[in-house]
């Protein structure tokens, strides 16, 4: 099982803070995040995305127990 | 009739403005964009400044027991998303502003303002601190005694770990928050370990040892910003005209980790970005308008897809684009007789009020000017290379242990900084540049340290 995490303005708009799911790919955890939201894939495309707390290619492989972390673009303060 | 109290003695006028139709149209299309724009636009007023906690988390950029560390195991339990949810009541902001970036939270029954991301940051993971609700009650406590959240919680965090490595038995600890408001109380009325502490960690570090983790620059304590993961950053922290300001210091980390991911440890170009940073932040700031509408200045395209080919192809390039800007920074500011449409509307709209021939340039040397102005003074007063620092602990001690590239570079970033401000290997303005900037007149105005002081 893979944790899916989201942050940002998508995690206000949606609601959605945090599952588990069983995918293998990022790919997949977009449109696990369509399905459970009512955002379309393509918000979630352009998040930043961080496996196991680093920052990662949207190409990489997931595999059990890993925890992916998606951030809406951000600014400064 | 009598004017009501109010009003301070001021008495009521319009402020003339030179254009004023040219102007309004221009501000229905600046709000247009800045509403349009992912930063400006939905960041900000959803989450105020405090929405990037996670993000620095991401990056490894949020200071951790006092600087120790770049990411806190808690950071959700601190963050603008938790905030946000649990604890904002209404989103307010600066009169007739489209950002609103500021949180409106309870405290003890009554609306208060909300905390920034530096008051999160350092009074949360700066502290060991994983209760939220604590800090919204400290930064109104704070407010109220006018006191500085960043060098209140940095000051804090110091003293906290002298105690811990015996060098100073105050009875702070990480993690321990029970008594903090009693600690601002007695700084603020200077009674106790507060009669200590309402002098800074420079000042406590000189007192009790621990300079190489006083975490300050020239006095001024540090932004929540970890340095060593940010290494333009840490370059304007040294540098800053202010002591370690991350906005007078050119603010790097912008580009480097929170809106784009310009590589973070690569000291290259960096320099020279800061300086067109600070030029262009001072020019905003010295006409009173505000920083974060800057912000819009990255385009929302590369800001909104970070995941395309142009956006990383735009963040691997920067840090070889240094000696481009370099040579635009070394050419007369009168070649950009223009303004830059859509993006920076501060140079048009100072033009359209007051009717002075702004441009890009002008506005940009204006920026130059002020920073070197500031830089003369500072170096009247004895500020010189050694002065432009930043403690052992960022500079020597890698963050990720056996990672040499996760600290601060600042001897070699210093180097080329001077060289492309015009600056002496010292860090003192050459007469060269002062005639540039039309500043070298000033000598016949001076004043040093001791008269001023008479």
């Amino acid at each position: 099982m893979v944790k899916i995490k989201l942050f940002g303005t998508l995690r206000l708009k949606t609601g959605f803070k945090e599952m588990e799911a069983d995918i293998s790919s990022i790919r997949e955890a977009w449109v696990l995040l369509a399905q459970e939201t009512d955002i379309p894939a393509r918000e979630f495309r352009k998040c930043i995305i961080a496996l196991n707390g680093v920052p990662c290619k949207a190409s990489a492989k997931l595999s059990d127990g890993d925890e992916i972390t998606l951030f809406s673009p951000s600014g400064g303060g | 009739m009598e004017k009501p109290e109010s009003n301070y003695g001021f008495r009521e006028q319009t402020v003339p403005v030179k254009e004023k139709e040219k102007l309004d149209k221009l501000n229905r299309k600046w709000f247009k964009y800045l509403k349009s724009h992912p930063l400006t636009g939905d960041q900000l007023p959803r989450l105020g400044t405090a929405g990037l906690v996670s993000t620095m988390q991401m990056r490894g950029q949020l200071s951790t027991k006092n600087y120790k560390y770049g990411t806190y195991e808690d950071y959700e339990k601190v963050s603008g998303e938790y905030l946000a949810e649990e604890y904002n009541i209404v989103n307010k902001g600066c009169l007739s502003c489209p950002i609103k970036c500021a949180r409106t939270v309870m405290v003890d029954g009554k609306p208060v303002k909300g905390p920034e991301l530096e008051t999160l940051g350092l009074l949360g993971g700066g502290i060991l601190n994983n209760n939220l609700e604590a800090i919204l009650k400290w930064n109104y406590e704070l407010d109220e005694l006018g006191m500085d959240t960043i060098s209140s919680a940095s000051t804090l965090a110091f003293a906290m770990e002298a105690h811990e490595k015996g060098l100073w038995d105050n009875g702070l600890t990480f993690g321990s928050t029970e008594e903090i408001s009693k600690v601002w109380d007695d700084i603020a009325y200077r009674k106790g370990i507060g009669d200590d502490l309402a002098n800074g960690s420079r000042w406590c570090s000189e007192k009790y040892g621990g300079k190489e983790f006083a975490v300050h620059s020239k006095g001024l304590e540090l932004a929540a910003y970890e340095p060593r993961r940010t290494v333009g950053l840490g370059l304007g922290y040294a540098v800053s005209n202010r002591g370690g300001c991350h906005l007078n210091g050119g603010y790097m980390v912008l580009v480097e980790g929170l809106s784009l991911a310009v590589d973070q440890q690569n000291p290259h170009g960096k320099a020279d970005f800061t300086m067109i940073f600070q030029d262009l932040m001072e020019g905003v700031s010295s006409c009173g308008q505000c920083l974060f509408t800057t912000y819009a200045f990255l385009p929302s395209l590369i800001i909104s897809h970070p995941q395309s080919w142009y956006t990383k192809a735009f963040c691997k390039i920067v840090p070889y684009i240094g000696f481009v800007l370099r040579i635009i920074n070394k050419l007369p500011t009168g070649i950009m007789h223009f303004h830059i449409p859509v993006i920076f509307n501060q140079s048009k709209a100072l033009k359209l009020i007051t009717g002075m021939p702004v441009t890009f340039g002008s506005f940009i040397k204006a920026g130059r000017r002020g920073y070197t102005l500031e830089r003369h003074i500072n170096t009247r007063f004895g500020i010189r290379r050694k002065d432009d620092s930043l403690p052992k602990r960022l500079t020597d001690d890698p963050q990720i242990p056996g990672n040499e590239k996760t600290k601060v570079p600042l001897e070699w970033m210093k180097n080329v900084y001077y060289s492309a401000r015009g600056w002496s290997r010292d860090g003192v303005p050459t007469p060269k540049t002062l005639r540039r900037l039309n500043l070298d007149k000033l000598d016949s105005y001076k004043v040093t340290c001791e008269e001023f002081k008479k």
